[in-house]
């Protein structure tokens, strides 16, 4: 999903860091306009690590192998703050690894990041409906699939629309059939992803709901349980 | 033509160089009939099969010297113009894939360079130290969840 430095027209890139650059002023005005601005950092730089390693773990999926991008997690996570991680983590993935590069780092934050806006724009509107509610097992399942599932399908869909830029000293034909091959390739990853968001915010539901953004709930039976200790 | 070519056998600077690639890996081996072998392969080791390549003179880094396709082993041969010093840039492609990679050829060592062999990498780090930056950078991150923290709780 990361497109590497001498990939793309120079156009291409320029645009790529004007996106990112508003995006990121976007995001960060709205984190100062939140009650304490520094209350989502600690979690963020841990998510941030978490997005940095799994791009690590790739799925050989012929003929080539994708990775993890978690980016609609990380939008149901952190909120506002998905885009600046995302922008950090790709920031040291380029400058330790070459993996991306400094010159398309504006493209690949945007192919990333606005989606993990789209999906913490649809988790908020899924809390607001209570589909988010941590009592609600099954709901919250399949919002954290469809948001997850969404985001990288979104992240596929701008991925293939800059490499239509890049068609400039290449074989058209050859490239738009090897593009329809990969974009075959990434339907499974779309799934896996969906899954793999619905599997950690059905978890975190049960052991820690406040990472979800909503009001922690306490489970029930905890519930009774401190009913039964304050009337004690 | 070829015989022309071999004459000028002894053309290459043998460094390796930095390359920038997206899970991809591009090598290059020139030989001492100035044939610079491509290799590419994915992180995973999985040869590019049938990948774009795209061959940029030093005097001309705009338009195409040469296009062309790897083979089933992920693998592209051509013959450099040897007049022509400096580093030539070998863009291999597919699918959003890929990397660039620059092959060095020098006239200064048209006479007397008895070696001629010249091999270079787009990712030339060794598994370990990967580990290690990435373990390095994970650690910042932790840091600086850390440092943020503390300071709420304080």
């Amino acid at each position: 999903m990361h497109i590497a430095d001498g990939i793309l027209p120079l156009a291409v890139s320029v645009a790529g860091y004007a996106t990112t650059s508003g995006l990121t002023w976007f995001s960060l005005r709205r984190i100062k306009q939140l009650p304490d601005p520094q209350a989502g950092v600690p979690r963020a730089a841990l998510v941030a690590a978490g997005f940095f390693v799994v791009s690590w773990i790739h799925i050989p999926i012929p003929p080539t192998s994708v990775h993890l991008l978690l980016n609609g997690l990380m939008g149901i996570l952190l909120g506002w703050y998905a885009f600046p991680a995302i922008l950090i983590g790709l920031f040291f993935q380029a400058v330790m690894f070459q993996h991306g590069g400094l010159v398309s780092l504006g493209v690949n934050a945007t192919l990333i990041g606005a989606p993990a806006l789209l999906a913490h724009l649809l988790a908020q509107l899924s809390r607001q409906r209570g589909w988010l509610a941590p009592q609600r097992q099954a709901s919250m399942g399949v919002v954290g699939f469809v948001i997850g599932a969404t985001a990288l399908a979104m992240s596929v869909l701008l991925f293939f629309a800059v490499q239509l830029f890049s068609f400039d000293q290449i074989d058209p034909t050859l490239q738009r059939n090897a593009l329809l091959v990969a974009v075959v390739g990434y339907l499974p990853l779309i799934l896996i992803e969906g899954v793999l968001t619905a599997m950690v915010i059905t978890f975190l539901a049960r052991v820690q709901p406040v990472l979800l953004g909503g009001v922690a709930t306490p489970r029930p039976e905890l519930a009774g349980r401190v009913a039964s200790v304050q009337e004690g | 033509m070829f015989r022309w070519m071999l004459s000028f056998a002894p053309l290459l600077l043998f460094m390796p160089t930095l390359a920038h690639a997206h899970g991809a890996r591009i090598e290059y081996v020139a030989n001492e009939a100035v044939v610079v072998t491509i290799t590419a392969t994915y992180d995973s080791g999985t040869p590019m099969r049938d990948a774009q390549v795209i061959i940029y003179t030093p005097s001309d880094p705009v338009n195409a010297w040469l296009t062309g396709m790897t083979d089933h082993a992920g693998v592209f041969q051509f013959v450099p113009d040897v007049t022509q010093a400096g580093q030539w840039e070998v863009v291999v492609r597919q699918a959003g894939h890929g990397g660039t990679v620059y092959v060095p050829i020098s006239a200064d060592q048209v006479s007397g360079a008895a070696t001629v062999q010249a091999q270079g990498s787009s990712n030339p780090m060794s598994p370990m130290q990967t580990a290690l930056m990435g373990a390095s950078v994970v650690w910042g991150f932790v840091g600086t969840a850390l440092y943020f923290s503390r300071r709420r709780t304080a």
